[in-house]
């Protein structure tokens, strides 16, 4: 069914090649990454450093992964709130499996998939249920949470085999360069050839500007909703299990309001909700802003409170910008 | 709830006025929520059933108590999704947390009791404002803009009370006669529950208010083109859910006589599945008081016998989980 919403925002336009319109946003976004750079490293010396770079590289990592996977939901239109639960989800499991002595890189790869099998459960409400992706994954986040408490029985898990390697996912370095920036990096280079270089890709990006258009393209629509929050719950599972890396230990309160930090994020990087336009690069962007931000407030002591009123701040001048440069 | 269609009945024929035909269309209407009522019917008997300690009246009225907070916020968020637009307001939760801290620290500071809580509504009332200025005026996505102002709130609040909770040391007892008052043998919240209850399904299905909103929600081209400011309205559903979503948080202050940063926080999602469950439709122009009410009573029966029922704690999430993703498979399935 036509939406109204939908005619409404083809007519009045500018046909600005939507690479463009990135561009311009993404410079301002670095624009902004830089100055930030300068101010901090002139208020604290300590800033540049590479340890201090790197640290926010770790820093950042749980927060950018999620991020990325949300990114694909948002640009069909849709939204997943689930990814938070799916973080702790992620994590537990496998601090679960490793400690049944299965070994890490399969682990990883059993615990990514229950990531995947959550986003599955999402696709199969949204599309098969016709429920409203919030509501669906409303419920998902509340399952996933039930699933972590149910195992974990209220305690948190602490990782007792195969610890070194274990703990090597967010703390190790490879010639010092810490390994989740390796992951990010590898991660968000398959996201974006996924996005900017597949079939796949153009299918997200129709499906996010109109359903109709795509159906009657001869988009298999469902096919792509599915695939977006599967993406989406691998993400997060991947992000569960790097945060869990972190701490040594499945954490039952891990992702707790994550989901609504990586929107943000999103937002930030210039995705809109609507759908139909985003990047892994604007994520990415927006992720580096915010972890540049708080490891920069937090070198100059200043209190995490002030830190969440500058985020609100910056959402709304932010996704202001783009409301008004998109309805000039 | 909508207006019934002004069609021709064709089995009976005859005006829609007549007795049969509005008869037939209140079936009708009663029957469509009937979904929800019958899953509140099974899953009292269920419970029931294995603890007949769930049918006594105190334990009724206790379940009635306990959902209260999650109601009036409840109802606040049904205006607000009604009014369309995908309009919904995440910042009620910490809101809930505003209203519990503001009305403790006034009181604290020598404030009467009545001012403590016009004080606290004010501010979710000027919250509800900024929430429907952002989405009207900048045009702002209401997850996003309800999300930047939940930011703002949680940012805020430590700064008010100086990092730690509120802790009341005045006198008392007039403090938290809202929460734990009885009046003829009822408590407080619960009359309190009933009469927002009720004052919010007249204003929705009774009055021009109600029918306007319904109608922004449905269809908003064609009711701007008929005149009606859709921005007016729905910056009033902002406000309303400000108003509630702080009110509710004055109640949850004067049951535990202190103020904390993080009572809204897992209330969110409840109050959201309330409105579903409810039948609210996300995407406007369907809910009802009512419905809300019997959503959030849903969830207040399912905690309610698993506490009875001695379930753990940590199974208790993930039952309400699948519980609710069944309503709403089931509900949405008939539509």
């Amino acid at each position: 069914m036509l939406n109204m919403k939908e005619s409404k925002n083809k007519i009045g336009r500018h046909k600005i090649l939507p690479g463009f319109i990135g561009w311009v946003r993404n410079s301002t976004m670095l624009f902004v990454i830089i100055l930030l750079g300068i101010i901090f490293s002139i208020v604290s010396p300590y800033f540049f450093s590479a340890s201090n770079i790197f640290d926010i590289t770790r820093q950042i990592a749980v927060l950018a992964l999620a991020a990325l996977g949300v990114t694909f939901v948002i640009i069909t239109g849709g939204i997943d709130i689930s990814i938070g639960s799916v973080v702790g989800l992620g994590g537990v499991t496998m601090v679960a499996l490793c400690n049944f002595g299965i070994p890490v890189p399969v682990s990883f790869f059993l615990s990514a998939l229950i990531g995947a099998f959550i986003g599955f459960l999402n696709g199969i409400m949204i599309i098969k249920g016709k429920i409203t992706p919030l509501i669906a994954t409303l419920v998902t986040m509340n399952i996933a949470r039930g699933m972590v408490y149910a195992y974990t029985k209220g305690s948190s898990i602490g990782i007792n085999r195969f610890q070194d390697q274990f703990n090597f996912i967010a703390q190790g370095n490879v010639y010092s360069i810490p390994f989740p920036l390796i992951i990010v990096v590898i991660i968000f280079a398959i996201g974006w050839i996924v996005l900017n270089k597949s079939i796949y890709g153009t299918r997200i990006i129709a499906v996010g500007n109109s359903e109709v258009a795509s159906r009657f393209s001869g988009i298999n629509v469902s096919k792509i909703k599915y695939f977006v929050y599967i993406i989406s719950g691998l993400c997060a599972a991947i992000a569960g299990i790097v945060f869990a890396s972190r701490v040594s230990s499945g954490q039952q309160q891990a992702g707790i309001g994550l989901e609504f930090q990586a929107i943000t994020v999103v937002v930030i990087g210039g995705t809109s909700l609507s759908g139909g336009r985003g990047s892994v690069w604007s994520t990415l962007i927006g992720a580096v802003v915010l972890g540049v931000l708080a490891n920069g407030m937090n070198l100059m002591n200043i209190s995490y409170y002030y830190q969440l009123l500058l985020q609100g701040l910056i959402i709304i001048i932010a996704v202001s910008i783009d409301q008004f440069r998109r309805s000039s | 709830m909508p207006l019934p269609p002004l069609n021709q009945n064709k089995i009976t024929g005859g005006h829609p006025d007549t007795f049969l035909n509005k008869s037939l269309n209140a079936t009708k209407i009663i029957l469509s929520k009937t979904s929800v009522i019958i899953s509140l019917i099974v899953l009292s008997l269920v419970i029931g059933g294995i603890n007949p300690r769930f049918f006594t009246i105190g334990n009724m009225v206790n379940i009635l108590h306990q959902i209260s907070y999650t109601t009036i916020a409840a109802i606040g968020q049904t205006f607000v999704i009604i009014s369309g637009g995908g309009g919904i307001d995440i910042s009620a939760g910490s809101l809930i947390s505003l209203g519990d801290i503001i009305y403790s620290q006034f009181y604290n500071y020598g404030l009467s009791v009545s001012l403590s809580i016009l004080i606290a509504i004010g501010a979710g009332a000027i919250v509800g404002l900024i929430n429907g200025l952002l989405i009207t005026r900048l045009k702002i996505p209401p997850f996003i803009a309800t999300l930047a102002t939940m930011t703002l709130i949680r940012g805020m609040l430590p700064l008010i009370t100086g990092g730690f909770g509120v802790i009341v040391t005045r006198d008392i007892v007039s403090f938290q006669y809202l929460g734990r008052g009885i009046f003829l043998g009822i408590p407080l919240t619960v009359i309190i529950t009933v009469l927002v209850v009720s004052i919010s399904w007249y204003m929705l299905s009774r009055t021009k208010f109600g029918v306007h909103l319904f109608a922004i929600g449905g269809n908003e081209e064609a009711t701007r083109l008929a005149g009606i400011s859709v921005k007016s309205f729905r910056i009033i559903a902002y406000v309303i859910s400000g108003i509630c979503a702080s009110f509710a948080g004055v109640i949850i202050a004067s049951r535990l006589s202190s103020g904390q940063h993080t009572v809204g926080t897992e209330m969110l999602l409840p109050i959201i599945a309330a409105c579903v469950i409810g039948g609210a439709s996300l995407s406007g122009g369907r809910g009802s008081a009512w419905g809300t009410f019997i959503g959030a009573a849903i969830l207040g029966v399912l905690a309610n016998g698993m506490n009875l029922l001695s379930v753990p704690w940590y199974y208790q999430l993930l039952v309400q989980g699948i519980v609710v993703a069944l309503v709403v498979l089931i509900d949405r399935g008939r539509s």
